[in-house]
């Protein structure tokens, strides 16, 4: 089936704030996106695979696995090797990310144009691409 | 405590007043059964009385070497003439000379002891000669005395070098520890500072974001709402900027990183961070940059150095004035100088505004000069500040010349 449709795309909030789940995913459904919150690493790594987001808002340092650990399992396996992180923390260390950072408390404008560099608000399903991937969250589940 | 210190007032004068004891002591215990004229009793009240004055002269003026000497000559005087008056070479009054020596020998050490060994010496060979003519002077009695006194003003002059020398290798040793000490001491405030800064910004972030994703949010719903509410809307944003600055602030200094040492041209450097800061109509900016060779630096943490100090610079102007940003070379090392015209930093507080946590702003809470004094020592450079209340303040960043000379164009 080559026919596309277009959805929104779909955002994985990873944070173990949930007031800021919460406004960070209004802001962005605000913006064009669907978004999901998890509040640890061990969920959110769940999450990635079961629900297959377009990208991942990933902070870094929280319960049950922090968001480097999340990162390294995401690249470890092909179905979410390819979904594209930001990271956000607390900490302004200067550490070289390995991913897009950006510290928080950060501007929303500034976030959703990161975002938007990352993920587009419209996601066009229905390429061969895609149905494979639909195909194999099928098998999986 | 303080301990007995060789050159002091206090030491002389109870040698001096021993003396005069042991002179009591002599005439009252001499077992020649010593007769004492007039003149010796004067002698004696004229000694008392000295020692009176000289406690009466101030410390300060006890130290001169003038001082001194007039205090040993009379010293042997007194000393020459009580054996003089007594029974000459019978008479124990020769002890006393090794006082006199010993004196000497605190005073002015070796040279002091053995020309003051020597006078009496040859004080006390006289007089004994003049009192008992018959009296043959080189018999064994007083060349053993003479020998004595001279080793006594060798080996006590030698003792008092020593111990001064000691004594100035023990206070430089002192003063180094006790820098090393209050080094240490900062460092270890510095680094729980730090530790605590870490630890509470990571926590105030989080809220902090909240609560400007709640700003955003209601930015939005009240886009056409009335100016107060507005007003009131982009109040909450500037104490969020401003929060957010102390926490940054606070992280920036709990960091340690070392620079990345680059070629930088500082004169660049101070061009690009006037074209972004925003210099306010009343300040005139003055620039004296002169042709000075690149250094070896970190542009970054550089930029923040001199943002900081431009920036303390204008706030210290609130009524306008003159900014000067003055570059200049010596040997080894390139100047930069910010100069304000402002209201000046008091005496009192002037050595404390690179500590941490030092501030005279209501705005801000003292790391910025903390900070920037340690960004310019990890280039192995170092920062001095000047200022005369009421009329400015001058900050002069020294900073090391990189091995590869090129000269630095003023653009």
């Amino acid at each position: 089936m080559m026919e596309t449709i277009r959805r929104r795309a779909r955002i994985l909030i990873v944070d173990d704030d949930r007031d800021l789940c919460a406004t960070l995913s209004e802001i962005l459904s605000g913006a064009g996106y669907d978004c999901t919150c998890v509040h640890d690493g061990a969920r959110a790594v769940a999450a990635a695979h079961n629900q297959r987001p377009d990208g991942i808002i990933l902070d870094i340092k929280m319960p049950a696995g922090d968001g480097f650990s999340v990162y390294n399992r995401l690249k470890l396996s092909t179905h979410t090797r390819e979904i594209p992180v930001m990271f956000t923390s607390g900490y302004y260390d200067g550490e070289i990310m390995r991913a897009p950072f950006i510290h928080k408390p950060f501007d929303p404008v500034e976030l959703i144009a990161h975002l938007k560099r990352l993920v587009a608000e419209e996601i066009r399903e229905g390429s061969v691409d895609e149905r494979g991937r639909e195909e194999h969250l099928g098998k999986g589940l | 405590m303080r301990g007995l210190h060789l050159n002091d007032k206090s030491t002389i004068l109870v040698l001096r007043w021993l003396t005069i004891l042991l002179a009591i002591l002599l005439m009252l215990y001499s077992r020649k059964g010593l007769t004492f004229g007039t003149g010796a009793y004067l002698l004696g009240v004229a000694f008392f009385l000295s020692n009176i004055i000289f406690t009466l002269i101030p410390r300060k003026h006890f130290a001169k070497p003038a001082v001194s000497s007039v205090i040993v000559i009379m010293d042997a005087g007194f000393i020459s003439l009580a054996i003089y008056l007594t029974s000459g070479f019978n008479t124990d009054f020769y002890l006393v000379y090794f006082f006199i020596i010993l004196i000497a020998a605190m005073r002015q050490e070796l040279k002091g002891s053995i020309v003051t060994g020597a006078i009496s010496i040859t004080l006390y060979g006289l007089l004994i000669y003049k009192s008992s003519p018959h009296f043959y002077i080189l018999k064994t009695p007083f060349l053993i005395r003479a020998v004595f006194l001279l080793l006594i003003a060798t080996f006590s002059g030698y003792l008092a070098q020593r111990a001064r020398v000691y004594e100035e290798a023990r206070n430089v040793v002192q003063k180094k520890l006790s820098e090393v000490e209050e080094k240490l001491l900062r460092s270890e405030r510095l680094a729980i500072i730090g530790q605590l800064a870490a630890g509470v910004s990571h926590e105030l972030r989080n809220p902090l974001g909240v609560l400007q994703n709640c700003l955003y949010l209601l930015n939005l719903r009240f886009k056409d709402a009335d100016e107060k509410l507005r007003k009131q809307l982009a109040i909450m944003q500037r104490e969020l900027t401003r929060s957010n600055r102390i926490i940054t602030d606070l992280l920036e200094f709990s960091r340690k990183q070392k620079p990345s040492l680059a070629p930088t041209n500082l004169n660049r450097l101070l061009e690009e961070i006037l074209s972004r800061v925003q210099i306010p109509e009343r300040v005139q900016v003055v620039k004296k940059l002169t042709d000075i060779p690149t250094v070896m630096a970190d542009g970054e943490q550089l930029q923040s150095v001199f943002m900081n100090l431009i920036g303390n610079g204008i706030e210290a102007m609130p009524e306008g004035g003159v900014l000067t940003l003055n570059t200049g070379q010596d040997d080894s090392s390139v100047k930069v100088t910010i100069s304000d015209s402002g209201v000046g930093i008091p005496k009192e507080n002037l050595e404390k505004v690179f500590e941490p946590l030092f501030t005279t702003k209501t705005n801000g809470i003292g790391l910025g000069l903390a900070i920037t004094k340690r960004l310019i020592e990890y280039h192995g450079g170092m920062i001095v500040a000047q200022s005369i209340p009421n009329h400015g303040s001058t900050f002069m960043v020294t900073l090391p010349v990189s091995d590869e000379r090129g000269a630095c164009p003023t653009e």
